[in-house]
């Protein structure tokens, strides 16, 4: 799974320490997200969403891999 | 704070820093943590100054099955069941104390650490099997009780400490 975290952090131009703070898990998982490593739960990527105000399939996106 | 029930705390981004949402089960306080750590130099260094222990800790206690008896009473020295119950609680609180911050991916962590502790366990219960025999064996199993406790801990800290030097922003 893909996602855009990376870039609509710097659209608004916010550390990955804060975005962590206000999804509410540590920065290393917000690092891990945009590294790749690590596919969070339904939750957590409603949560990052509703934060960054758009839809989920914007922001994560199923790959080749996935299927 | 009550995140998951979908009440009005949902709308709260951004106001409670780092509360720790995640319903955690049977996790400890953090605090355990170090209760732990101080029981388990606590049971090393009672096992250490063995020999210069002069008093035994007799007790008369009951037990299920003794020479023959079922249910009956005998006196024991308690010095042997105080370690083994301190090494087992110090190493179960420091597995088990919550982390700084409790989320998703340290679960996740959490869990692939537990089955690599296992997965060790039966390893070297098969070895020890194929490979040592008669007293050897028993010595072996006496402590091997203790081994998926460390096994789980050290498995688990290094995933953290890989997860804390990958790729800083």
């Amino acid at each position: 799974m893909k996602n855009r975290i990376r870039v609509e952090r710097a659209i608004m131009d916010i550390t990955q320490e804060y975005l962590a703070q206000e999804v509410q898990v540590s920065r290393q998982t917000i690092n891990a997200l945009e590294a790749n490593k690590y596919v969070p739960s339904t939750i957590l990527a409603l949560k990052i969403a509703k934060f960054f105000a758009k839809p989920v399939e914007e922001i994560f996106e199923l790959e080749e891999a996935d299927f | 704070m009550k995140y998951f029930t979908f009440s009005k705390t949902f709308h709260t981004f951004g106001k409670t820093k780092h509360t720790i949402t995640m319903k955690t089960h049977f996790l400890l306080p953090r605090y355990f943590m170090y209760i732990g750590i101080a029981l388990t130099v606590i049971s090393i260094l009672w096992e250490l100054l063995e020999d210069l222990r002069t008093k035994d800790i007799s007790l008369r206690i009951p037990v299920i099955y003794e020479d023959g008896n079922w249910f009956t009473i005998i006196k024991n020295d308690f010095s042997d069941e105080i370690w083994t119950i301190l090494t087992l609680l110090g190493l179960y609180f420091i597995a088990f104390a919550k982390e700084k911050i409790e989320d998703e991916m340290i679960n996740n962590i959490r869990l692939r650490s537990v089955m690599i502790a296992i997965i060790c366990q039966i390893v070297l219960q098969i070895l020890a099997e194929l490979l040592l025999y008669q007293n050897e064996y028993i010595t072996f199993f006496t402590y091997e009780r203790f081994t998926i406790l460390p096994i789980y801990i050290i498995v688990f800290q290094a995933y953290k400490l890989k997860i804390k030097l990958s790729h800083e922003e």
